[in-house]
Order: structure tokens, then C-alpha cells, then sequence
């Protein structure tokens, strides 16, 4: 099990051993979501980000899971933020332009998990655009999974 | 298997497409640098098979 990193980091997610030496942004933020998930589907939550941000780290914590459940994390175009519709032939409103993929199937062990994952270089997000949190439930019965995620990043 | 986006569970008749066209390099290029975002979509005018 671990935890969150707390540790004073640059832009860049290099961590700061002399922050009274190196500049250090004033405008970090952790952000955290909870998020009971159903039984035997896949499930889909999106976050959309009203301003920019360099998405430096990140971590969950996972509740009644069932052996086979896995998470994930991408990042998505919904609006057309970035003017790429038109051009795979794709529908506003319907259809999804998925554009990252930071966390791919991260399978959970039977009952609770915990984990933080550091990207190794900041990741630019352009406002508009949804931080996208899927979680994959195979379970049929038994208590409801329960999906904690938490985001460090600086908002520009 | 359902799906369920945002807490409500969608039909299968509707579910959200995923479309993941750009690779993760490219990914991280276009959302720092909007000439590289310019540059991409001159090349999807000339290449509309890419689509």
C-alpha cells in the first residue's frame, strides 16, 4: 500500500530538495473524486477541467473490488475542444475523441486498494477537455465498488 | 456488461464511441503545441483515409 507524494516538485515533476532555491508554484492543487460504481459494467466518470492545468500525479483507492476489476484514466475530447471532429468524421454530443491514456487496465486485487502514480513528465491539458475515470466491475453480487481517485496538478 | 456513464446506465443501442486515433507521442505534442495541432490537421485535409 502507498500514498500520496507530497513532496515539493517542479512544473516538471522533478522533486525540489532545496525549495528555498528553486521557484515553486504557487498554484498546486489536489483534486479527489469518490465514486460507487455498479455491479458488472463498466463505468464511466468525467471530470471536465474549467481551466488548464499540467496534470503532474495521481492515485485511487478502491473498495469492495472483485479479482478482475481494473481501472483506468484518459484523457477526452467530448465538445471539440481542439477542432478534430470533422475530420474523423466523428458527431458532437454523441461521440468521443479519446486522446491519452494514461492508466491502462490496472487490475485490482479482491477487496480494497490503494496506490499513487507519478507521471514522469508534467502532462498539459487544455481546458474544455475531461479527465475521463473508468472503472470495470466483473462482479455480479455483493457490496458496491467504491472508486476514490485524487489528481495533483497546477492549474496555468 | 452494462455501461454506465456518470452514474447512468446507457443503452447499448447508445453507447459512447471511443475513438483513439492519435498516438500517445503525437497526443502530447498536440495539446502543448498548437502549431503541432495546425500541422496535424493539414495532414488529415490531405490524407482523408486517415479518418
Amino acid at each position: 500500500m502507498t500514498s500520496l507524494i507530497l513532496t515539493p516538485s517542479s512544473p516538471e515533476g522533478n522533486p525540489i530538495f532545496a525549495p528555498t532555491t528553486v521557484y515553486v508554484p504557487e498554484a498546486g492543487v489536489f483534486k479527489g473524486y469518490v465514486h460507487p460504481a455498479t455491479l458488472n459494467a463498466q463505468n464511466i466518470w468525467d471530470e471536465k477541467l474549467d481551466v488548464p492545468i499540467y496534470l503532474q500525479a495521481g492515485g485511487c483507492w478502491v473498495r469492495n473490488a472483485t479479482q478482475g476489476d481494473y481501472g483506468e484514466l484518459a484523457v477526452v475530447d467530448k465538445d471539440d475542444v481542439l477542432g478534430l471532429f470533422a475530420y474523423y468524421g466523428l458527431t458532437k454530443g454523441v461521440d468521443i475523441l479519446e486522446l491519452r491514456k494514461h492508466v491502462r487496465t490496472l487490475y485490482f486485487p479482491a477487496g480494497s486498494f490503494e496506490c499513487s502514480i507519478d507521471f514522469e513528465t508534467k502532462s498539459y491539458i487544455p481546458a474544455g477537455l475531461y479527465l475521463r475515470e473508468i472503472y470495470v466491475s466483473t462482479g455480479t453480487s455483493g457490496d458496491q465498488p467504491i472508486l476514490g481517485v485524487h489528481y495533483k496538478f497546477y492549474e496555468v | 456488461m452494462k455501461l454506465v456513464v456518470n452514474g447512468q446506465e446507457v443503452e447499448p443501442s447508445k453507447k459512447v464511441k471511443l475513438y483513439r486515433v492519435i498516438t500517445p507521442s503525437r497526443s502530447k505534442k498536440i495539446l502543448e503545441d498548437p502549431e503541432e495541432l495546425q500541422k496535424l490537421k493539414a495532414e488529415l485535409e490531405t490524407s482523408p483515409e486517415n479518418g
